[in-house]
C-alpha cells in the first residue's frame, strides 16, 4: 500500500501495450514480460542479481499498470466506454475456467479465518460469488 | 468412482501462493504418495500438479503464465479421469491479472480515461482515530 501523491502512468501502458495490425481486428497485446526480462526465470546462483533487479522493474510496471487499470474501471465516468475487461485473480480465472471444461471436475475447498486481513480490492463482490459456486461444488461433492 | 478406460488422474492446485503452504506440502508428501498407492492397483497414475511449488514470486503476475495454465488443465481434462482442478479460496484474494489483449477502442477509452484522470492527482493518508485507522483518498 503506499501513502501519497501518485499518477497514473500513461505512457507505461503505451510501453507494455503494442498494437499488432497482423490480426484482424488488430489488438493492442501486452509484451510478454519473460521475454522482456529474459532472467526473470532464471534462478541460478549466477544470474540471482539480474533476476532480482528485472523482477523488480517487472513489479513495478505490473504494480503501476493495475494502479492504472482498476482507476479507469473504478472510475464511473469511464466504465459505460470500456467493455469486457474483468480484472479477475488468477484463482478465480483458473477456477471460473475449469468450471466451463467440467463442475463435476472441480472441486474448492474454502478456509476463511475470521479476522483476518482481506485483500481490499474487490473482495467482497468478487469472492463471494466464489465462495458461493465454492460451497456448491463442495455440497454437490459431498452428495 | 474411477473410469479405468483413462489411465491417468491429473489435479491442479489452485490458490494464491502466499497461503496454503501447509496443506499443498500435507497433499503433495502425505496425501499423493498413499492415493498414488492405492491407484496403482487399479493401474491408474495419479499426478499432482502444485503450480507454486518452488516458486518464490507469483507467477499469475504475468498473464501468460494463467494462458498457459489454462492450457494445461484443459489438457488434463481431455486426457485424465475424474478430478482436475482443487482449488483453496482463503482469506486472499491474490493478484490481479492483467488483460493479455485489448482491442483498439478499448485501449484508446483506457488512454483517454487515464490521462483525465492524471489530470487529478490522488491524495492519501491515514488517520489514527484512537487506535482505529482510517484510510483517505481525495482527488485535487
Amino acid at each position: 500500500m503506499r501513502f501519497g501523491f501518485f499518477c497514473l502512468d500513461v505512457k507505461l501502458l503505451e510501453q507494455w501495450y503494442l498494437l499488432d495490425d497482423k490480426l484482424s481486428p488488430p489488438v493492442y497485446k501486452l509484451k510478454d514480460p519473460d521475454e522482456s526480462f529474459s532472467n526473470i526465470l532464471s534462478r541460478s546462483v549466477s544470474t540471482y542479481d539480474l533476476n532480482t533487479r528485472e523482477n523488480q522493474e517487472w513489479n513495478e510496471a505490473y504494480v503501476n499498470l493495475v494502479d492504472l487499470f482498476l482507476s479507469v474501471l473504478h472510475d464511473k465516468s469511464s466504465v459505460k466506454s470500456i467493455h469486457d475487461i474483468q480484472l479477475l485473480s488468477g484463482v478465480e480465472m483458473l477456477f471460473n475456467f475449469s468450471t466451463k471444461l467440467s463442475s463435476s471436475g472441480c472441486m474448492c475447498v474454502s478456509r476463511q479465518f475470521d479476522g483476518m486481513f482481506r485483500d481490499l480490492y474487490n473482495y467482497e463482490n468478487c469472492f463471494k460469488k466464489t465462495c458461493f459456486f465454492a460451497s456448491y461444488f463442495c455440497i454437490k461433492k459431498i452428495s | 468412482m474411477v473410469n479405468n478406460t483413462k489411465k491417468t488422474r491429473k489435479e491442479y492446485f489452485n490458490c494464491f501462493y502466499l497461503e496454503f503452504d501447509n496443506e499443498r506440502d500435507m497433499l503433495v508428501n502425505e496425501t499423493l504418495p498413499k492415493l498414488q498407492q492405492y491407484f496403482l492397483t487399479q493401474g491408474i497414475y495419479i499426478y499432482f500438479i502444485d503450480w507454486n511449488l518452488n516458486w518464490d514470486f507469483d507467477l499469475s503476475k504475468n498473464p501468460y503464465h494463467i494462458l498457459r495454465y489454462m492450457k494445461e488443465i484443459q489438457n488434463a481434462y481431455e486426457t485424465s479421469t475424474g478430478l482436475f482442478l482443487l482449488t483453496f479460496v482463503g482469506n486472499k484474494y491474490g493478484q490481479i491479472v492483467l488483460p493479455i489483449e485489448l482491442s483498439t477502442i478499448d485501449f484508446n477509452n483506457i488512454k483517454n480515461s487515464a490521462s483525465d484522470l492524471e489530470k487529478g492527482r490522488y491524495f492519501i493518508f491515514l488517520v489514527d482515530f484512537k487506535n482505529e485507522i482510517r484510510l483517505f483518498l481525495f482527488r485535487c
